[in-house]
C-alpha cells in the first residue's frame, strides 16, 4: 500500500471514527439534521415507490393488459390500422385518415384473423358495450364485458376482491363502482342493456357474484359471462348505437409476434401483444412512427416537459435541505473549533480537518438516510394495505431506495461541505491561543452569485418565451444557486446599513454579517423556501385564471336549457317536439315559469346547413350557448327577449343591439366603423364537403371581455340577418329561468322523461339533452387552498430555516450576550436579540424569495404561453401582490413573534473564551 | 551537552498586521534545544512565549530567520508539509482542553501515527506504549471527560511523544492544576525529556522552570536572558520579574 493511499485511509479512519463520536456527543444537532434528512429521504422513498408503482412499464402493462397468461387481444378496428408495440393506433395511409371500412360479416373477419395468429393458440370472443346499472333510487352508466369465464387464462387476468366470477344470471363488478352504488356480493342489480337485435334496451335482473380489485381498462367496468347480456353483432365493427364492440383473446403457448401484429393491422385489427409489449420491436420496423413521426415527438416533448419540471423542483428541494442542514453544521463546526485545533497541532493536514467535519456530515446522514429508508418503507406498507388499485400493488423498488439513501447522505455531506472549507481555513493559532476568529469577507461569491441569478432567471424566461422546458428548468435551478452564492454578500451588504436601527435589531444585522458562514445557509433556505411560495402562486394563479379563461357560459347560470343532441343529422325540434319538451320543462320549472325557444339558423333548403364563425375565431373557449355539453346546435339567432337568460354580458347593451338589428359578438371583434367580420359557411351534409365560405360585414356589438370566460365567443344574430341572408329559422332548444335552483336529481328526472319521449340514443346518451347552466367554475382544487397549501409548507421550511439560525445564532452569541448583561443590559434583552435574529434572517430571506419567485413563476407561465408553437393569451404573468405581500410579513412577524416566546430571558453568564 | 539539537531558530522574527497595527511578536531569537534536554521559556505575558512555541511546532511561520525541526526549515515547508512535521517530529501540551473530547485517551495518543497512515493495530501498540511511558495506559479506553485534569495532561504528553517524535512543546502544561497534580505532570515531562526527548516549556512559574535544565527569558518578543536551574526557584523568580 502506497504512503498516500495509507495517509489517506489514516485521515478517513480517524475521520470517520471522530465523527461518529461528535454525532453521538452533540445529540440535539445530530437529531435536527438526521430528521431533516430522514424527511427528505422519507418522503422521496415513500414518493418513489408510490410512483414507481404507478410507472407504465412493460411488465405492468401486460399483467394489466393480458393479465399472467394470455397471448394477446384484437380489437376490430375500421379498416387498415398502423399501431405502436404498446397498442396506440391510427388509421393506415399516407394521409393518416384511413379510408371508408365495409362493414366485414363477423365470422369472415374473425376467420381472416385467424390466419394471422400461430395455429395452436385459441380465439376467445369478447363482447363490450355500455349498459346502465339500476340499485336503490342510483344510475350508473358503465361498460361491461362479456366473455368466456370457463377459460382459465381469462380467468386468471381477472383479480379478485371478493366472491367468485359470475356464472349465468350473475355480474362481478368493479370494487369501486359496487361501492359507489352500494352493492356487495349477493346483491341484485338491474342492467338496463341493448336488447338481442339492438334496436331497443331491456332491464336483466343479475347477482352480483364478485367484486373485481383494479379491473383492467380493456375489460369495462363489469363482466359476464358467455350466454350473458349482449348479443354478438353480424359485423366486425359497430355500425349501430346498440351493437357491442367486438374483441378477441388469444390463449396458447405461442406468442403473438411483431410480424403477427402488422398482418393483422393490415386486416383491421389493433393488437395488444404480450411477446410485443416485452420485447419491441426495433423502432424502424414500426411504420407507425414514421407516419405518425409529428405525435410521437409531441409526446416525447411532453415527457421532457414533465420531467424538467419534476427534476427542477426535486433540485431545488435537495438545495433546499442542504441549506437547511448547512447551518447546523457551520455552528457544530465553530464550536468544536478547539477539537478540531488539537487535530492540526497533531499534525492534521487542511485536508484532514475538511475530511473531519465531512465525516460528521457522512455519518449523520447515512443515519438520517437509514431512518427515513425505514419511515418511507413503513408509509409504502402502510398504503399497500389501506387502499386499493394499482397502488394496492405496491413494490418496493430497492434501488430507489438505495438511491435516496445515498442522496440523503449526499444531502448531508453537502450541506458539510462549506463548513468544511472553512474549518480547513481556520487560524489554528488563533483558536488555540483562546481568541476569536473572524472570516474575511469575500466579495466573489456575491458577484458571481448575483450575475449568476440574472443570468439564470433571465435566461429561464427568455427559455419560456422560446418554449425550452429544459432550460427553463436549468435556468431556475442555478438562478436559486446563484442567490445562494449571493446571500453572504447580501448580508454584508446590509450590515453597514444596521448603524440607523435599535440595539437589537442592530446586534442581529451585525452578527449575521459577522457570521456569514452559518447565516448565509440559512438566509438561502428562507430565501428558496419563499421563491417556491411566491413561484407556485405566481404559477397557481396564472393558472386559475386560464381555467376560468377557457370557459364559456352555456346560459345564465341556473338557467334549464333543453336542446337537440348534436349527434343527430338535423339537430333542432320540429314545432310539435318542441311543445312536448315544454310540457316536460314546465313539470320541472313549475308552470308559472317563462319557456322561450331558442331559434337558430338554418338555410331553408334540404341537406344544407348554415354556419356562422368569427372572422378570426377564438379557439381557446370551451362550450358556450352553441358549442359544448347542453348546447343548442347552430347560430343563436335572437331580437333580444333572449339577453339574460342566455347570460350575455351587458344584457340591457345587447337586448338593445339586436333589437337594432346588430350581432352581438365577443369585444374586440368589432372595427372602428361598427361592423363585424363573420364567416358564413355552407356546408353539404350529405357529402360532407363546404359549398360557399363568404365573409360576412355585420353591424354589431362587441360584449364581456376577449380574454374570456365569455359566452360571446359565437355571435348571437339578429333576424334582420337571416332575412338578408335568405336563410330561416329552426327552434334549436327551450330555455327557462326556474325560480328555485334546480337539483341534479329534478334535471335527471327530466332528462330520464326526455330519454322516454325521445328513444334511440345509446346508453349513456341523449337525444334531447337537458342541462342545468353554471357559472364559471373553478377546476381542480380551489385556488385559496392551493394557496394555503403552498403558503403553509413552503412557510414552515422558511419559518424552520430562520429559527435554526437564530437558535445557533443565541448559542454562539453567548459571550456577547455576557458582555451585554455585565453592562448592564436586562435579562430580557437576550429575548428580544434572539426574536431580531429570526426576524432579520426571516425578512431578509423572505423580501429576497419573494421577488426571485416572481421570476421563476413567470418562467413557467410563459412557458406554457408559448409551449404550443402560438401564444396561448390565456395564459398571462399576474403577480398576487396582496398575497405575496401578506406571506413576507406574516413569515416575518410569525418568526418574530415564536422566537420571542420560545426563549428564556436569564441571565447568561459564560466564560468568554472561542470554542 | 554533545546531543543533536531538535530545534534551531535563528534570528527568527513574527510581525503581526501591517501599517499602523503592525506588532512585532518576537525579534530576532536565536535558540537551539538539544535532544535530552528541556528549555523554559518565561516572560511576562505578551512577551511572545505562545508564538515562539507555535513557530517551533510550524503551527506558525517566521517572518524572517530560520525555524529547524530536526533537518527541515519550517519556514520553507507548505502548510502540508509543515502538517507532516508534527505528525512526526513534534508535539503539543497545552495549557487545559488538550484532548479532542470525541476520543479516548488512547485514541487521542494515537491520533498522530493514524493521521500519518500507520496500521490500526501498529499505532495502536505505539500509543499503549506511549500511555504506559507516563503510566496511564490503564485508562486507555477513557473519554477525557472521564480523567482528572493531571491525567489529561499525561495523555497529551503521551500523544506529544508518540511514535517517532521527540519534540514536545508545552505552553502552560500545569496552569489549570493544582500544585501537587502540576508537579507531577512535570515529572512525567521530566522522565520524557531524561528518556531522549527534547523540551521546550513556557510558563511563567520560576518553580515549574526549576524542572528545565536551561531558562530562556523573554520580554517585548526579544530573548533578554538565559540561565541554568542551578540559581533554584527564587533566584530565577527574581530574573524573570527583571527580565
Amino acid at each position: 500500500m502506497s504512503a498516500g493511499l495509507s495517509r489517506l485511509l489514516g485521515r478517513w479512519r480517524v475521520a470517520l471514527r471522530y465523527g461518529r463520536r461528535d454525532a453521538r456527543r452533540n445529540k440535539g444537532r445530530t437529531t435536527l439534521v438526521a430528521s431533516m434528512v430522514a424527511l427528505t429521504v422519507g418522503a422521496g422513498v415513500f414518493l418513489a415507490s408510490a410512483i414507481y408503482a404507478q410507472a407504465d412499464t412493460p411488465e405492468r402493462r401486460v399483467e394489466q393488459a393480458l393479465g399472467p397468461r394470455l397471448q394477446a387481444s384484437i380489437t376490430a378496428a375500421a379498416g387498415p390500422v398502423l399501431q405502436d408495440p404498446r397498442g396506440n393506433a391510427a388509421p393506415a395511409g399516407d394521409d393518416g385518415l384511413g379510408t371508408e371500412p365495409e362493414p366485414v360479416p363477423l365470422t369472415e373477419f374473425e376467420d381472416t384473423v385467424s390466419r394471422s395468429l400461430p395455429a395452436d393458440d385459441t380465439r376467445l370472443l369478447s363482447l363490450r358495450h355500455g349498459v346502465r346499472l339500476h340499485h336503490g333510487g342510483r344510475v350508473r352508466d358503465i361498460e361491461v364485458m362479456q366473455s368466456d369465464l370457463e377459460v382459465p387464462e381469462l380467468a386468471a387476468a381477472l383479480p379478485l376482491a371478493a366472491g367468485t366470477l359470475p356464472d349465468d344470471g350473475e355480474i362481478a363488478l368493479d370494487a369501486d363502482v359496487a361501492a359507489e352504488l352500494g352493492l356487495t356480493v349477493g346483491d341484485s342489480v338491474d342492467v338496463e342493456h341493448p336488447s338481442a337485435d339492438g334496436a331497443s334496451r331491456e332491464t336483466a335482473t343479475v347477482t352480483v357474484a364478485g367484486l373485481i380489485r383494479d379491473t383492467p381498462f380493456w375489460y369495462g367496468e363489469a363482466i359476464v359471462p358467455a350466454d350473458g347480456l349482449l348479443s354478438a353483432p353480424e359485423t366486425s365493427v359497430a355500425n349501430g348505437p346498440l351493437v357491442p364492440q367486438v374483441t378477441w383473446f388469444v390463449a396458447g403457448g405461442q406468442p403473438v409476434t411483431w410480424h403477427d401484429v402488422l398482418e393483422l393491422n393490415d386486416v383491421g385489427a389493433v393488437v395488444t401483444s404480450r411477446d410485443v409489449l416485452l420485447d419491441p420491436p426495433s423502432t424502424d420496423a414500426v411504420p407507425y412512427y414514421d407516419v405518425y413521426a409529428e405525435a410521437v415527438a409531441a409526446d416525447r416533448t411532453d415527457l421532457v416537459r414533465s420531467w424538467s419540471a419534476v427534476g427542477a423542483v426535486a433540485a431545488v428541494a435537495l438545495l433546499e435541505a442542504v441549506l437547511l442542514i448547512g447551518p447546523a453544521f457551520a455552528v457544530g463546526t465553530r464550536r468544536s473549533a478547539r477539537s478540531l485545533a488539537l487535530i492540526a497541532a497533531s499534525g492534521g493536514s487542511r485536508r484532514t480537518l475538511r475530511a473531519v467535519v465531512l465525516s460528521t456530515g457522512v455519518v449523520v446522514g447515512l443515519g438520517g438516510s437509514l431512518l427515513g429508508a425505514a419511515l418511507g418503507l413503513a408509509g409504502v406498507l402502510v398504503l399497500a394495505a389501506t387502499t386499493t388499485g394499482s397502488l394496492a400493488g405496491v413494490v418496493v423498488p430497492w434501488w430507489i431506495v438505495a438511491a435516496m439513501i445515498a442522496v440523503g447522505t449526499l444531502i448531508a455531506t453537502m450541506a458539510a461541505w462549506l463548513p468544511a472549507r472553512g474549518a480547513a481555513k481556520t487560524d489554528m493559532v488563533a483558536v488555540l491561543g483562546g481568541r476569536r476568529t473572524e472570516a474575511a469577507a469575500r466579495r466573489w461569491p456575491a458577484a458571481v452569485g448575483t450575475a449568476l441569478g440574472a443570468v439564470a432567471f433571465g435566461g429561464a424566461l427568455v427559455a419560456g418565451i422560446a418554449a425550452m422546458p429544459l432550460l427553463v428548468a436549468a435556468g431556475v435551478v442555478v438562478g436559486e444557486i446563484g442567490l445562494v452564492l449571493a446571500c453572504g454578500g447580501i448580508v454584508a451588504l446590509l450590515g453597514r446599513l444596521a448603524r440607523h436601527l435599535p440595539l437589537t435589531w442592530r446586534f442581529a444585522l451585525r452578527d449575521a454579517a459577522r457570521h456569514r458562514g452559518r447565516t448565509a445557509p440559512a438566509l438561502a433556505a428562507v430565501l428558496v423556501a419563499v421563491a417556491g411560495a411566491s413561484g407556485g402562486l405566481v404559477y397557481s394563479t396564472a393558472m386559475s385564471h386560464f381555467d376560468e379563461r377557457s370557459q364559456a357560459l352555456t346560459a345564465a347560470p341556473g338557467a334549464l336549457v333543453v336542446a337537440a343532441s348534436q349527434g343527430d343529422a338535423d339537430p333542432t325540434l320540429a314545432p310539435a317536439d318542441a311543445d312536448r319538451v315544454a310540457d316536460l320543462m314546465r313539470d320541472v320549472v313549475g308552470p308559472d315559469t317563462e319557456i322561450l325557444e331558442i331559434s337558430v339558423l338554418r338555410s331553408g333548403e334540404p341537406g344544407i346547413d348554415l354556419s356562422v364563425w368569427p372572422e378570426s375565431p377564438p379557439d381557446h373557449h370551451i362550450g358556450g350557448i352553441t358549442h359544448g355539453g347542453g348546447a343548442v346546435p347552430g347560430p343563436v339567432v335572437d331580437g333580444g327577449a333572449l339577453a339574460e337568460l342566455l347570460g350575455l354580458p351587458d344584457p340591457a347593451a345587447a337586448r338593445a343591439a339586436l333589437a337594432d338589428g346588430r350581432a352581438v359578438v365577443q369585444a374586440g371583434e368589432v372595427g372602428d366603423d361598427g361592423t363585424a367580420h363573420l364567416m358564413l359557411h355552407r356546408w353539404d351534409t350529405e357529402a360532407g364537403q363546404e359549398l360557399t365560405g363568404d365573409t360576412l360585414e355585420v353591424p354589431a356589438i362587441g360584449l364581456g371581455d376577449p380574454l374570456g370566460p365569455s359566452n360571446t365567443n359565437y355571435p348571437v344574430l339578429p333576424p334582420s340577418l337571416v332575412a338578408e341572408l335568405g336563410a330561416t329559422t329552426a327552434v334549436g332548444g327551450l330555455i327557462a329561468m326556474p325560480g328555485e335552483p334546480l337539483s341534479r336529481t329534478d334535471r335527471d328526472t327530466l332528462q330520464a322523461e326526455l330519454d322516454a319521449a325521445f328513444p334511440g340514443a345509446e346508453i349513456g346518451w341523449c337525444s334531447v339533452c337537458a342541462e342545468v347552466a353554471t357559472g364559471v367554475e373553478e377546476y381542480g382544487t380551489p385556488q385559496w387552498i392551493t394557496s394555503l397549501a403552498i403558503i403553509v409548507s413552503t412557510g414552515l421550511l422558511a419559518l424552520a430555516a430562520a429559527w435554526i439560525a437564530a437558535a445557533l445564532a443565541a448559542t454562539e452569541a453567548r459571550p456577547d450576550l455576557a458582555t451585554l448583561a455585565a453592562v448592564g443590559a436586562p435579562p430580557r434583552l437576550r429575548k428580544r436579540i434572539v426574536a431580531a435574529q429570526a426576524g432579520t434572517v426571516a425578512a431578509i430571506g423572505s423580501v429576497l424569495g419573494a421577488l426571485s419567485g416572481i421570476a421563476l413563476g413567470a418562467a413557467f407561465v410563459l412557458l406554457r404561453r408559448h409551449e404550443q408553437g402560438t401564444s396561448d393569451i390565456r395564459w398571462t404573468v399576474e403577480v398576487p401582490w396582496a398575497t405575496l405581500g401578506a406571506t413576507v410579513v406574516g413569515l416575518v412577524v410569525v418568526a418574530v413573534v415564536v422566537a420571542w416566546l420560545v426563549t428564556r430571558s436569564r441571565e447568561v453568564i459564560t466564560r468568554r473564551l472561542a470554542t | 551537552m554533545n546531543a543533536p539539537a531538535m530545534l534551531r531558530m535563528h534570528g527568527v522574527t513574527r510581525t503581526h498586521g501591517e501599517g499602523p497595527t503592525r506588532v512585532e511578536a518576537l525579534c530576532g531569537i536565536d535558540l537551539e534545544v538539544r535532544m535530552g534536554e528541556l528549555v523554559a521559556v518565561m516572560g511576562p505575558s505578551g512577551s511572545g512565549k505562545s508564538t515562539l512555541l507555535n513557530l517551533a511546532g510550524g503551527l506558525d511561520t517566521p517572518s524572517s530567520g530560520t525555524v529547524t525541526l530536526g533537518r527541515d526549515d519550517v519556514g520553507a515547508l507548505d502548510a502540508t508539509s509543515r502538517a507532516r512535521l508534527r505528525r512526526r517530529h513534534a508535539g503539543y501540551v497545552f495549557q487545559d482542553l488538550n484532548l479532542v473530547p470525541a476520543l479516548t485517551a488512547l485514541e487521542n495518543v494515537m491520533l498522530p501515527l493514524e493521521l500519518d497512515g500507520q496500521p490500526t493495530r501498529r499505532a495502536r501498540a505505539e500509543g499503549t506504549a506511549a500511555l504506559a511511558a507516563v503510566e496511564l495506559d490503564h485508562l486507555a479506553d477513557r473519554f477525557p471527560h472521564e480523567m482528572s485534569g493531571g491525567q489529561t495532561q499525561r495523555v497529551a504528553i503521551a500523544r506529544a511523544l508518540v511514535g517517532p517524535r521527540r519534540l514536545v512543546l508545552a505552553d502552560e502544561p500545569t496552569g489549570a492544576l493544582d500544585s501537587v497534580t502540576g508537579d507531577a505532570v512535570l515529572h512525567v515531562l521530566r522522565q520524557r525529556v531524561d528518556a531522549g526527548a527534547a523540551g521546550l516549556l513556557v510558563t511563567h512559574d520560576a518553580r515549574h522552570a526549576a524542572w528545565a535544565d536551561r531558562i530562556v527569558f523573554l520580554r517585548d518578543g526579544r530573548l533578554v536572558d538565559s540561565t541554568g536551574t542551578a540559581a533554584g526557584p527564587d533566584s530565577l523568580l527574581d530574573r524573570a520579574v527583571r527580565a
